[in-house]
């Protein structure tokens, strides 16, 4: 039909020709999928990395949420912020950041490269005082770092433990900051972010390279990432979903080392 | 041989009453009027960011932010669509309007949808234009004010929508009972602003009641107002592409080459395509299942047909009618254009707009990509060159070609015709670095993005040009509306009566090899592959792994 409609034009000024060439568009799918984007991979944001030819194998993805450890609803906003508040003691290091997993030995640490650049100085214990509120309450500190794998940058990232071990990090987003407000991570490890905004909606992502790492937080919602820096490095941690006056100022830091 | 048998726009106007032709020419000067106000604030935003403006307070910065957004992307587009809706009416009916009275109380409840939006955004806290409850904390008197706006504004969407309807029934039963394609096209397109005015009140109407104490929060509004933006900002594409079916024989003399039947099937597609692909909006949201992640980017990419397909039909008809009238050449057909009208550059230069922001579009659309460019400077980077260099430069097109026959004048000067040009070369400048900037995640919707010295160096060299970009853009624009705006009130040089171009002969015009369009789109094709490759290859680059976003 269309043929004898077209009969006696030029190729560009058939009607079959411009349908075909607007479908054209459709071909982007072809180059998704040649880029490994066109199916349920589970992963999101940059779920590969240069030089690191393996993808990484975590313990969950993102689809599901058998395996976190959390209720279906997830945690209220009030436990959410006890929760964070206790992760922060817990692992509040003598110059105020926070380094999950991280316990220095008694009488000699590990030399910090970054030492005389950035404010950082030598971690200490948690305060004891803080353990009777620690709502992981009878767990050994020392067990719980054993768990945490030491995985270094360039190896591929390796399975979460979810049983609250250092390889947590709550991160609580309010009008105008976030708890905690200075994070030390390690490279090479990965680290679930357990991520809430407890008063209005508000983003958590990090600049990082020559990009960043977009998320967006619901209040009242629990957002689980699984994240690994592969390099060492300071970071800004900012917020990126409009929330009031102070929206701009509304940023913490994550030091990789 | 079919000779050229269209009525000129200048004459279906002449056909209205004059109360008509008032009502099109107020809808104008109003629309004119949201537009200038937006462009200043916008502009403020801009050397906000670049660190050249700063507010005292700054909830006063992202007051004006708010009042940028509704000024410009609610009062602006819906007044001027308003008006090209009414004259697609007149062309097609080519007699008086039908139900005129409403669109004067359109018009009305129109001003005050603005004043509420006013009152509300500087008694209340700042909500930017998707007025989030959740910013207003508890009900206020400021945020009652700001969502009646847009309650105001659901009823001036149908008050301004239904004249152009029923003029077109009307034109329909005086007429053989079929529309032309134009006609048609208004039609559906008067059909979309009814439900977008519907998806108005939808998200709107519970935050009305929750502010004024009748109803809880409304827990669901994000999602809500995903919806209705998504339809609102494919409204006014649809609308630029019935404008340019509009002009074309206005200023070439050529039309459609592929029929009536071929141009409503792509107008339907907007229809057909639009409300479905409203997804890719919440790539972000936390705990979307993955499959509706990938939905979502397969059928956003549909949205890109019925446009490339417009375009195709407009371009490939200008082309082949241009060399049926002997143009010769790969670009004679171009340079054969009447290039001493405004009109003209205005078109070229959205057309260059429409590829630079189809290319960005389709890179934001891939939902492995939002978490990389999603909520930062790369949205605005984009939406620019789609609202303001292909959208705003059509409507004002059309507002200036039809500015004599209302009764206003509109004279050609020169100097008019380097506007759409210089606003191009401010939103390049604007695009690129918001979109480098967004690459690197600079957000939108900040005064500030140095973050006192902790954000990346780049940003703040990156914001300059942005504030650049933004005041070229600002010049270009605030001058063509000055002189638009003049000519509806009655100053400026008064207009010659405009010659109608000859049309070719369509049998002539259809055996042309006339590849233009078609290459255009083989080149757009190949630098949204590439755009698409390179943000992936930006991605993998980054030192991070990250996998989920599950909400619970």
């Amino acid at each position: 039909m269309t043929q004898a409609l077209d009969s006696g034009r030029s190729l560009p000024t058939r009607r079959g020709f411009v349908a075909a060439a607007s479908l054209g568009i459709l071909g982007l799918y072809g180059v998704w999928a040649a880029l490994g984007a066109s199916g349920k991979s589970g992963k999101d944001v940059s779920e590969g990395h240069a030089g690191h030819g393996e993808e990484p194998e975590i313990a969950s993805s993102s689809g599901g949420h058998g395996g976190h450890g959390a209720s279906a609803g997830g945690p209220s906003t009030d436990d959410f912020r006890r929760l964070t508040e206790d992760f922060s003691k817990r692992w509040k290091q003598q110059d105020g950041s926070v380094r999950p997993g991280y316990v220095p030995e008694p009488v000699h640490s590990e030399p910090d490269p970054h030492a005389g650049h950035d404010m950082h100085a030598q971690p200490v214990q948690p305060e004891a005082g803080h353990a009777g509120h620690d709502p992981h309450a009878g767990h050994d500190m020392q067990a719980m770092q054993a768990l945490a794998p030491n995985i270094h940058a360039g190896h591929e990232a390796a399975p979460v433990d979810t049983a609250g071990s250092g390889n947590e990090v709550y991160l609580m987003a309010y009008q105008w900051g976030f708890e905690p407000s200075w994070l030390k991570l390690e490279a090479g490890k990965t680290y679930r972010f357990r991520m809430m905004a407890v008063d209005a909606s508000h983003g958590a992502s990090i600049q990082i390279g020559s990009g960043s790492l977009i998320t967006r937080l619901r209040q009242g919602v629990l957002t689980e990432r699984d994240i690994t820096f592969t390099a060492k490095g300071s970071h800004l941690l900012y917020c990126t979903v409009f929330c009031g006056a102070f929206h701009d100022r509304m940023t913490a830091r994550i030091d990789v080392v | 041989m079919t000779p050229n048998t269209h009525s000129s726009l200048s004459d279906s106007l002449a056909a209205l009453a004059p109360g008509d032709r008032r009502l099109i020419r107020s809808l104008f000067i109003a629309a004119l009027a949201a537009l200038a106000l937006g462009l200043l604030l916008g502009l403020w935003v801009a050397l906000a960011r670049a660190g050249w403006a700063r507010p005292d307070l700054p909830e006063t910065g992202y007051r004006l932010l708010t009042l940028h957004g509704v000024a410009v992307f609610f009062d602006w587009l819906t007044l001027a669509q308003a008006g090209l809706l009414l004259v697609l009416a007149a062309q097609e009916r080519k007699a008086p309007l039908s139900l005129a009275w409403m669109g004067w109380a359109g018009l009305v409840v129109m001003l005050v949808a603005f004043v509420l939006h006013l009152l509300g955004t500087v008694w209340g806290n700042p909500l930017l234009y998707d007025g989030s409850p959740e910013l207003v904390a508890e009900a206020s008197q400021g945020a009652l004010l700001f969502y009646s706006g847009y309650g105001a504004l659901a009823l001036g969407l149908v008050l301004l929508a239904l004249p152009g309807l029923a003029t077109l029934v009307k034109a329909r039963k005086a007429g053989s009972g079929s529309w032309s394609a134009l006609g048609f096209g208004a039609f559906a397109w008067a059909g979309l602003l009814l439900v977008s005015a519907i998806a108005l009140a939808n998200t709107f109407l519970p935050a009305i009641l929750w502010a004024a104490g009748w109803g809880g929060m409304p827990a669901d509004h994000a999602t809500l107002w995903h919806l209705l933006f998504h339809n609102m900002h494919y409204l006014p594409l649809l609308g630029t592409m019935l404008a340019w079916y509009l002009l074309l024989p206005e200023l070439t003399g050529a039309r459609s080459i592929f029929g009536s039947g071929f141009s409503k099937l792509v107008f339907c597609l907007y229809l057909v395509f639009v409300p479905p692909t409203s997804l890719y909006h919440m790539f972000l949201e936390p705990g979307l299942d993955p499959m509706v992640l990938v939905l979502g980017s397969l059928l956003s990419l549909f949205i890109g047909v019925p446009t490339i397909a417009a375009f195709l039909v407009v371009m490939t008809s200008l082309e082949a009618h241009g060399r049926a009238r002997g143009a010769r050449g790969g670009l004679g057909w171009l340079k054969a254009l009447d290039w001493s009208q405004t009109a003209t550059h205005s078109l070229a230069a959205a057309v260059i707009n429409l590829a630079l922001g189809g290319v960005l579009a389709f890179v934001l659309i891939q939902e492995k990509l939002a978490g990389l460019l999603s909520d930062t400077f790369f949205v605005p980077g984009y939406f620019h060159f789609m609202t303001l260099g292909v959208v705003t430069l059509s409507l004002l097109t059309v507002a200036e070609r039809i500015a004599p026959a209302l009764g206003g004048r509109g004279g050609s000067v020169a100097w008019a015709r380097y506007l759409p040009w210089l606003i191009t070369l401010g939103l390049f400048l604007f695009g690129v670095a918001g979109v480098v900037a967004g690459s690197q995640g600079m957000p939108r919707r900040v005064l500030d993005a140095s973050y006192e010295g902790l954000a990346p160096t780049s940003w703040v060299l990156l914001s300059w040009i942005i504030g650049i970009g933004a005041l070229l853009m600002a010049l270009g624009l605030g001058l063509m509306v000055a002189r638009i705006g003049a000519a509806y009130l009655g100053f400026g040089p008064k207009a010659l009566a405009a010659e109608q171009p000859q049309a070719a002969l369509e049998e002539l015009a259809l055996k042309q090899g006339a590849w233009g369009a078609s290459l255009a789109v083989a080149l757009l094709l190949t630098l949204i592959t590439a755009a698409t490759w390179g943000a992936f290859a930006l991605m993998r680059s980054l030192p991070v792994i990250a996998i989920g976003g599950a909400g619970h």
